[in-house]
C-alpha cells in the first residue's frame, strides 16, 4: 500500500464511514458456570443482554459499521445478532459479526482481525459488555484534535474517576495509570491486582524528565472503551507476544523506547461507563442502572423492542402485565420484567426479577438477580444472588449471599444453601485438569467440547449423581469448583473470589491491615524480616558491611574475609557487583584523612587484595572504579582520596592500566549522582595521575 | 333518574294523540314540568328531561314527516336507555389511569360509576384500599363497602365525622354526582361539601366522576339556591329514640339532665339530601366526553342548548 | 427515492433518535415530527380519509411511545390529524353546499373567530350534513357539529347508526385532498418556524419601563420575549441559577449580552428575592389540559413564591406545547435523569448507601400561572380548554 492513497484513504473515511470493534467474548472465567451455556454479552443486565448497551452507546456515537469478534458461542452470538432490532435496514449501522475460534487471547483476536484488512481509519475498540451513555463521537473529536497535535498518538482510552472502594470498581483488577497532568498523555501503566499485592513499580527516570507534572492515579475505573489508530492492529500483529491489551499492550507500548507511541487518557467527568468485569461488578452496575447514574440507558427509556417499563417512585420499575398481590412489599431499586407473578406476602429489595417469574407466598428477596422464567415456591429466602433462567426452587429453600445457580438448576424441598454456592446442570469434569493444567485457554475451549459432551452422556445416563444433601431430594444440579484454585495460581483463586457476588469487604479487612502494615515495615528499619525482594538485597548489604567491619577489627586476613563475603554472597544469591559496592565504601572509610596520604596507602595495601578478590575481569574493574569515584564524588575531604587510592590499587595490581583508561573516557566518569564539580575534579586529577603513570610504565 | 325521565317521556310519545308539532312539543313541556314537580329532589331528573327535550326540538326543526319523528324520536330514547350503562363504562376506563398503584382512595355515599370505576381499577391490577364515608341519612355508604369487599377491594367504612380524620392518609377523593351544574359546580349527596372543602384544605385532588347526561342547566349561586331547597325535608327518624337512650344514661351520671330536655318537639330539624359543591373545589371532572376541568362544563352545556 | 421503505427507514429513525434522547427539546422535536408526518402523507398511498388517519395515528402512535415525556410528539400528531379532518370536512361541505345551492358562505378556517361561526353556521350546517347522510330525517351528526363528536347530544343521537356514520363519514373516497392537506401541513411547519418572533411581537404589552422581571431556566421563548422588548424597554431581570444544570447561568449570560440589566441568583433566595419582583415571566416544557405546566425543576418554587407575594406569573408558550392530556399523576410526565450534577458519581461510600434522585421536571398547578402567552395571543389558564378544542379532536387525545 503506497503511503499517499492511505492517507487520503483515510481523510474520506474519517467522514464516511465510523468504524467499531467490540469484543464479545471476555477470556476470562469470572462468570463461570453460568458461561458455559451463555456467552457473557448475552448475560441480562436489567433484563436486557449486556451487548444491547455496548450497541446502544455505539450508536449513539453515530458508529457505522460494527465489528463483533467472537469466539465462543459464536453461533449464539450470531443468532441473537442476526434477529436483533440491529439487523434490521433502519439499523443505525451495518453489524458484521466475525468468529475467530482459535484465537486464545484479545492479541490473538485483533491479529486476525489486522489479517482482514477490514479497518480502515480510527477505530472504538470496546468490549461487549460495556454499560455507558458516554457521547463517543466527542470522545472521537477529542482523540483526533489530540492527534491532530501529537503524530504520534495511537490510542485514546476512557476512564472514569472514582473512589477506591467504589462500588462499580471491580476489586480484583485495577489499573495505575500515569498521567501527565496537562495534556493527559498516559506516561506508564501498571495494572495492579489485589492478589499479590504490587509494593512498588518500576518506572523510567524519563518520564519526571520529559513531564513537569505527573500524575500517579488508582481512582480510575477502566471503562475498556479505546479510540484506536489503525496502527494498533499493525502493531498487534508486528508483537505476537501481546495478549492483553493493557497489561501488554499499553505496558508494552509505553515502556519502548523504539516505538514512540504514545497513548492518551480520557477521563470521563459527567457520563457513565462502566465494564462489567466479574459478578461483584455486575451486581454494582445494575444498581447503577436502576439509580439512574446510565440515564437516558434506564430501564424505562423502553429501547428494546418490546419492553413496556414504567418508573415508580422508590426506583421501582416495573412493566406492563405483572400482577403484585396486595400484600407484596416492593422496596427499592427493584425491577420487575412482565408475565411474573407475585403472590401474597412478598418482599423484595434491591433486585432483578426476570420475565415470567412465578413467586410463591412469603418469600423473601434481597439483592438477587433471578433471570426469567423461574420459579420460586413458598416460603423461600434469596440473598445477593444470581438465579439464572429455568431455575427452580422448591418450598423452603433458603439460598445464602453469593451464590450462583445456573441454568435449569432445581434445589429443594427444604434446603439451605451455603453462601458462595456455585451449581450447575453441567457436570465438572475434574479429571482433565491433569492432562491439561498448562495452557488455560486450551482448557477453557476444551471445557466448552467437554460440556457439550457431559450433555450428551448425562442425556443417557439420567441424573445419578446429584448430591441429595446439598440440593435437596427433586434437586438437579451439579456443586462447581473454580478449578483455578487447585491448580497453581493462588492469587488468581484469590482474585475471583474477591470478584464473586456479594463478596464483603468486611473479608477483606484483614489483608488490607496485612498489607498496610508491610508498607510502613519497609519504609522504616528491617525489624521484620520480610521474604520480599528489595528487602533482602538491604539486609544482605548489611551483613556485608558487618563482615568487613568484623575483618576490620578483628584482624583477620584477606583470605578468611574474601572466603566469608563469597558464603553470604552465595547464601543471598547477589552478584559480586553488589558485594563491592558495600565492601569498597567501607574499606575506604578506614582511610584517616588527617595523614590522607599514608593512610590510603597502609589501608589500602592491607586490604586493596579484598577487592581484588571481588574483580575478576577488566569490566570488573572498571565498575569497582565507578564505585570509588562515587563514593569519592560524595564530599570534597573524600575527593582527596580518589588519587592516592587509584594509585595503590594499581600499584597493588588490583586494577590494570585498560581499565583505568576505560573508565577515563567513559563518559559517565565525567558526572552523575552527587555534585558534578567534583566528578570533573577528579577527572582532571586523574588525567594527570594516569598520564604520569602510563608514562612511567 | 334522567334515565327514568326520558323513559317516561319516551312513553308519552308512545301513547302521545297529538297532531301538530307545537301540540306534540308542549304536551311533552307539561310532561317533564310534572315530573320534575312530583318529586322532592328533581335534579338528576331535570337533566335528563331537559336533555330528551332539547333533543326533541332540535330534532323537529328540520323534519317535515311528523309520524317518522317520532318514531326517530322514540327509537333515539331506547338506545340512550340502552347507552347508559356503556357509558358509565367508558368513563370508568377513563377514570382509572387517576388511581395510582398502592393509592388510597376516599369515596363518598354510593355511586354506580364510582363502583364501576374501582372495580375496573382492581381489574387493572392496580392495588390500592378505599375508605368510604357512612353518608347519613342514607347510609348508602355500607351499600359501597360492601360491594367493594366483594370485588376484593379493601373498604373501610368511616363516619361522615372522620373525614377531617382520614384525609391525611388519602391520596385521592372520588365522588359521583346527582347533577353537574353549569358553572361545573356538583350537586350531590349531603356531605360532599364538606367533603371538598376538607380534601382543598389538605390539597388532595377531588375528582368528580359523572355521566354527561346528568348536566344540568343551573347555576346555583349558594347552597340555598338549589330547586332542592326545602328545609325540613325529612325528619329524623332516630332523634326520638337516641335522645331516650342518652337520657338513659345521663340519669346514672352526675349531671342528671332531666328528661323534657330532650324534648325533641323544641328543636328545630334540618336535614336536606344533597348539597351543592362549588367547583373551585373540584379538581377534575371525569365524564364519557373526556376528562374536563369544570370550567370545561360550561362549554358543553352551551354545544348543547345554544 | 421515496418508496415506502424509505418512509420506514426514517420513521424508525425518528423513533430511535426520540428513544436515545438525540432530538431533545419541545421545539425541534415538533418541527421533526411535522417534517415526517408531511412526508408520510405526501408519499403514503391513501385514497380514502380514515386510510391516511389511520396512516398517521399508526405513525404517531409509535413516536409517542419512543418518547412519551416529549408532549409536543403527540400534539402535533392531534394537530396534524385534526387538520386532515377539517381539509375533509370543509371539502365535504363545499361540495355540499353548491349541491344545495344554499351556499351561505361559511368557510370556518379561521379558528380564532369560531365564537362567531358557531352562532351563525350550526343550522345551516347539521342541514346539509342531514342530506349527506343517508340515515334519515332527524338525525344529528355531531361530529360535524362544532367539530366535536363526543357531545352530549351523541348520546341521544340513535347510537348505533351514528357511530357506524361517524366511520363511514371518512370513508368516502376522494383524491385531490392531497395538495390541500400538504399546504396545511406547510403552514402548521411554518407556524412553528415563526412561533418565536409571534410570541416575542407580544412583548411590548406585557413588559413596561423600570420593571423588575424574574425568570428562571433557559427557554428560547422567553429569551426572544425579553430580548424584544429591551430593544424600546428599560427593564432588569432577575434569573434564578436553576441547579442542578445551572440552566440560568445560560440564560443571564445571553440576555447581559443583550444589554439587559441581569442579576443571577441562586434557587434558594428566590423567595427573599420575590417581593421587589413585578412580574415572573417563564417559559415551559409543556402546558396540560388543566392549565398546569411541566416545567423544569424549581418552577414550582418560583411560582409558589410569587403566589405568596400575589406576583403575576406569565408563562410565554408556543401553541404546540399545549398538551390534551390531564395530570392524572404528576409523576407520569416527570423525568429522572442521571443523579451525577447532585452528587458526583466517584463519591463511592455514599452513593451506595444514599438514594439519589434528579428530577428533571416540576409540575406547577394551573391556579399558580395567571396567563399563557401563546403565538395566538394571551389567555387566562382557565380558557385553556378552549384552545384544546380548536386544535385537537377529542378522538385523538388517546393516540
Amino acid at each position: 500500500m503506497a503511503p499517499t492513497t492511505k492517507s487520503t484513504g483515510k481523510n474520506i473515511e474519517a467522514e464516511t464511514a465510523l468504524q467499531a470493534v467490540v469484543l464479545a467474548d471476555s477470556f476470562n472465567e469470572r462468570f463461570r458456570p453460568i458461561t458455559l451455556d451463555m456467552p457473557r454479552c448475552l448475560l441480562p443486565l436489567c433484563n436486557t443482554p449486556l451487548i444491547e448497551y455496548t450497541l446502544e452507546c455505539l450508536a449513539v456515537a453515530g458508529v457505522q459499521e460494527v465489528y463483533i469478534l467472537c469466539r465462543a458461542h459464536s453461533e449464539k452470538i450470531k443468532n441473537y445478532i442476526s434477529t436483533s432490532k440491529w439487523n434490521r435496514s433502519h439499523s443505525p449501522f451495518k453489524i458484521i459479526p466475525i468468529v475467530t475460534p482459535e484465537a486464545r487471547s484479545i492479541g490473538d483476536v485483533l491479529r486476525e482481525l489486522d489479517a482482514k484488512q477490514l479497518i480502515s481509519s480510527d477505530f472504538i475498540l470496546i468490549s461487549g459488555d460495556v454499560v455507558s451513555n458516554i457521547h463517543l463521537d466527542k470522545i472521537l473529536d477529542a482523540h483526533r484534535t489530540r492527534k491532530n497535535i501529537d503524530k504520534n498518538l495511537i490510542m485514546t482510552m476512557v476512564v472514569k474517576e472514582a473512589s477506591p472502594f467504589h462500588r462499580t470498581r471491580s476489586l480484583g483488577e485495577s489499573s495505575i495509570f500515569v498521567l501527565d497532568g496537562k495534556t493527559q498523555e498516559c506516561v506508564h501503566y501498571e495494572s495492579a491486582e489485589l492478589y499479590p499485592h504490587k509494593r512498588n513499580m518500576i518506572m523510567d527516570m524519563e518520564v519526571f524528565e520529559k513531564h513537569s507534572n505527573v500524575q500517579i492515579r488508582n481512582d480510575f475505573v477502566d471503562c475498556q472503551i479505546d479510540i484506536c489508530s489503525i496502527e494498533v492492529l499493525a502493531l498487534f500483529t508486528e508483537n505476537f507476544d501481546y495478549q492483553d491489551i493493557r497489561k501488554d499492550f499499553v505496558y508494552g507500548i509505553l515502556t519502548s523506547d523504539l516505538l514512540g507511541k504514545t497513548i492518551y487518557c480520557h477521563i470521563v467527568k459527567d457520563a457513565y461507563a462502566a465494564r462489567v468485569r466479574d459478578l461483584q461488578t455486575y451486581d454494582a452496575i445494575s444498581k447503577d442502572v436502576l439509580s439512574r447514574w446510565t440515564y437516558p440507558i434506564v430501564p424505562d427509556s423502553n429501547l428494546q423492542e418490546g419492553d413496556s417499563y414504567e418508573y415508580m417512585r422508590g426506583q421501582i420499575y416495573k412493566e406492563q402485565n405483572v400482577s403484585l398481590s396486595r400484600s407484596c412489599v416492593l422496596g427499592e431499586k427493584v425491577i420487575i420484567g412482565s408475565g411474573t407473578e407475585i403472590a401474597e406476602n412478598v418482599k423484595i429489595t434491591n433486585s432483578v426479577i426476570g420475565r415470567r417469574v412465578n413467586i410463591g407466598p412469603n418469600v423473601k428477596i434481597d439483592g438477587a438477580y433471578i433471570w426469567d422464567n423461574v420459579t420460586i415456591n413458598a416460603n423461600c429466602s434469596i440473598s445477593r444472588s444470581i438465579l439464572a433462567n429455568n431455575v427452580v426452587l422448591e418450598e423452603n429453600v433458603i439460598v445464602n449471599k453469593g451464590c450462583l445457580l445456573s441454568y435449569n438448576v432445581i434445589i429443594g424441598p427444604k434446603i439451605t444453601l451455603p453462601s458462595y454456592t456455585k451449581l450447575t446442570r453441567h457436570k465438572q469434569n475434574l479429571d482433565y485438569d491433569d492432562y491439561d493444567t498448562k495452557d488455560k485457554e486450551d482448557k477453557e475451549i476444551n471445557q466448552l467440547l467437554h460440556a457439550q459432551n457431559i450433555k450428551l452422556v448425562k442425556d443417557n445416563q439420567k441424573d445419578d449423581s446429584y448430591d441429595i444433601k446439598l440440593i435437596g431430594e427433586n434437586g438437579k444440579g451439579h456443586i462447581w469448583n473454580d478449578e483455578t484454585s487447585d491448580v497453581e495460581d493462588d492469587d488468581e483463586a484469590k482474585n475471583i473470589k474477591v470478584t464473586t457476588l456479594a463478596y464483603d469487604l468486611s473479608n477483606l479487612s484483614f489483608t488490607d491491615d496485612e498489607s498496610t502494615a508491610s508498607v510502613i515495615s519497609e519504609g522504616s528499619s528491617d525489624e521484620e524480616s520480610d521474604s520480599d525482594e528489595p528487602s533482602n538485597l538491604e539486609i544482605f548489604s548489611k551483613e556485608v558491611a558487618q563482615t568487613v567491619e568484623r575483618a576490620f577489627s578483628e584482624g583477620h586476613t584477606i583470605e578468611i574475609a574474601s572466603l566469608e563475603l563469597n558464603t553470604l554472597r552465595m547464601a543471598s544469591n547477589t552478584s559480586f557487583r553488589d558485594t563491592r559496592i558495600v565492601v569498597i565504601p567501607s574499606i575506604l572509610n578506614q582511610i584517616n584523612t588527617d595523614k590522607l596520604l599514608a593512610s590510603t596507602k597502609d589501608v589500602l595495601t592491607r586490604w586493596g587484595p579484598l577487592i581484588g578478590k571481588l574483580v575478576h575481569s577488566k569490566d570488573d574493574q572498571t565498575d569497582a572504579l565507578f564505585t570509588l569515584q562515587k563514593y569519592c564524588a560524595k564530599t570534597d575531604i573524600n575527593s582527596k582520596i580518589f588519587a592516592p587510592s587509584l594509585r595503590t590499587l594499581y600499584e597493588i595490581d588490583v586494577i590494570e592500566e585498560d581499565a583505568i583508561l576505560e573508565w577515563y573516557y567513559d563518559e559517565r566518569s565525567k558526572g552523575g549522582v552527587g555534585k558534578p564539580e567534583i566528578y570533573s575534579k577528579i577527572h582532571d586529577v586523574v588525567y594527570f595521575d594516569s598520564t604520569l603513570l602510563i608514562l612511567a610504565l | 333518574m334522567p334515565i327514568a325521565a326520558i323513559e317516561s317521556l319516551v312513553e308519552l310519545i308512545k301513547h302521545s294523540k297529538a297532531t301538530t308539532l307545537s301540540e306534540f312539543m308542549e304536551s311533552l313541556k307539561d310532561a317533564s314540568q310534572k315530573l320534575k314537580s312530583s318529586v322532592r329532589n328533581s335534579i338528576s331528573l331535570s337533566a335528563g328531561a331537559d336533555l330528551f327535550l332539547r333533543f326533541v326540538t332540535r330534532t323537529s326543526h328540520d323534519v317535515t314527516n311528523f309520524e317518522a319523528c317520532k318514531e326517530h324520536l322514540m327509537n333515539s330514547g331506547k338506545v340512550l336507555v340502552e347507552k347508559a350503562v356503556a357509558v358509565r363504562h367508558k368513563i370508568a376506563e377513563l377514570g382509572v389511569q387517576f388511581i395510582k398503584d398502592d393509592a388510597t382512595i376516599l369515596i363518598h355515599s354510593y355511586s354506580r360509576v364510582v363502583m364501576l370505576l374501582l372495580q375496573q381499577a382492581a381489574a387493572h391490577k392496580i392495588r390500592f384500599n378505599v375508605y368510604v364515608t357512612e353518608s347519613r341519612p342514607t347510609s348508602l355508604g355500607i351499600k359501597s363497602a360492601k360491594i367493594l369487599c366483594k370485588a376484593g377491594i379493601p373498604a373501610t367504612i368511616i363516619l361522615d365525622t372522620a373525614v377531617g380524620y382520614v384525609i391525611d392518609k388519602v391520596d385521592a377523593v372520588f365522588v359521583g354526582a346527582e347533577g353537574v351544574v353549569e358553572n361545573g359546580g356538583l350537586i350531590n349527596a349531603i356531605g360532599t361539601y364538606q367533603l371538598a372543602v376538607v380534601a382543598k384544605a389538605a390539597n388532595k385532588p377531588f375528582y368528580a366522576v359523572i355521566e354527561s347526561y346528568k348536566f344540568v342547566r343551573l347555576f346555583p349561586l349558594n347552597q340555598y339556591d338549589l330547586p332542592t331547597h326545602t328545609s325540613d325535608l325529612l325528619a329524623f327518624p332516630d332523634l326520638e329514640s337516641r335522645c331516650y337512650q342518652e337520657s338513659q344514661i345521663g340519669e346514672n351520671s352526675e349531671q342528671n339532665i332531666k328528661e323534657e330536655d330532650y324534648d325533641v318537639e323544641n328543636f328545630v330539624a334540618r336535614n336536606p339530601t344533597v348539597d351543592y359543591t362549588p367547583p373551585e373545589y373540584i379538581t377534575l371532572l371525569c365524564t364519557d366526553l373526556g376528562v374536563l376541568t369544570p370550567s370545561g362544563v360550561s362549554d358543553e352545556l352551551i354545544k348543547l342548548y345554544l | 427515492m421515496t418508496g415506502p421503505r424509505d418512509l420506514n427507514a426514517q420513521i424508525e429513525s425518528l423513533v430511535n433518535r426520540l428513544r436515545r434522547r438525540q432530538v431533545v427539546g419541545s421545539w425541534s422535536v415538533s418541527l421533526e415530527t411535522a417534517l415526517l408526518l408531511r412526508q408520510v402523507v405526501s408519499v403514503a398511498r391513501w385514497n380514502q380519509v380514515n386510510v391516511l388517519i389511520n396512516l398517521v395515528k399508526d405513525v404517531g402512535g409509535k413516536l409517542v411511545m419512543a418518547q412519551p415525556r416529549e408532549l409536543a410528539v403527540g400534539n402535533i400528531v392531534r394537530r396534524v390529524l385534526r387538520l386532515i379532518r377539517d381539509v375533509y370536512n370543509s371539502e365535504v361541505s363545499n361540495s355540499n353546499t353548491n349541491l344545495t345551492s344554499t351556499s351561505e358562505e361559511v368557510e370556518d378556517d379561521d379558528k380564532d373567530y369560531e365564537d362567531d361561526n358557531v352562532i351563525k353556521s350550526p343550522p345551516q350546517k347539521s342541514k346539509t350534513y342531514d342530506l349527506q347522510s343517508y340515515s334519515g330525517p332527524g338525525s344529528i351528526i355531531s361530529s360535524s357539529f362544532f367539530s366535536s363528536s363526543a357531545s352530549m347530544i351523541n348520546l341521544l343521537g340513535d347510537g348505533s347508526v351514528s357511530g357506524k356514520e361517524a366511520s363511514l363519514d371518512y370513508d368516502r373516497k376522494c383524491y385531490n385532498l392531497k395538495p390541500t392537506i400538504i399546504s396545511e401541513l406547510q403552514e402548521l411547519i411554518n407556524e412553528l418556524e415563526n412561533m418565536y418572533v409571534n410570541i416575542a411581537d407580544q412583548a411590548m404589552e406585557h413588559i413596561h419601563s423600570n420593571e423588575i422581571i424574574m425568570t428562571v431556566g433557559k427557554s428560547r421563548t422567553v429569551e426572544m420575549f425579553l430580548k424584544t422588548a429591551a430593544k424600546k424597554r428599560k427593564f432588569s431581570i432577575v434569573v434564578a441559577e436553576t441547579s442542578p444544570k445551572y440552566l440560568g447561568h445560560e440564560m443571564a449570560l445571553s440576555l447581559s449580552q443583550a444589554g439587559i440589566d441581569t442579576t443571577v441568583i441562586s434557587d434558594s433566595a428566590i423567595f427573599a428575592v420575590m417581593s421587589r419582583v413585578n412580574k415572573v415571566i417563564m417559559g415551559t416544557h409543556a402546558v396540560l389540559a388543566n392549565g398546569g405546566l411541566i416545567s423544569v425543576s424549581g418552577t414550582q418554587m418560583v411560582a409558589t413564591a410569587a403566589k405568596h407575594h400575589s406576583t403575576p406569573v406569565v408563562v410565554c408558550t408556543g401553541l404546540y406545547k399545549l398538551s390534551p392530556l390531564y395530570p392524572y399523576d404528576e409523576d407520569s410526565f416527570n423525568d429522572l435523569v442521571a443523579p451525577d450534577p447532585v452528587m458526583s458519581f466517584d463519591e463511592g461510600e455514599l452513593i451506595d448507601k444514599v438514594t439519589i434522585l434528579n428530577p428533571y421536571y416540576d409540575y406547577v398547578s394551573p391556579e399558580l400561572v395567571s396567563l399563557f402567552i401563546t403565538n395566538t395571543g394571551g389567555h387566562p389558564p382557565s380558557y385553556l380548554y378552549r384552545l384544546i378544542n380548536e386544535n385537537y379532536d377529542p378522538e385523538d387525545t388517546v393516540i
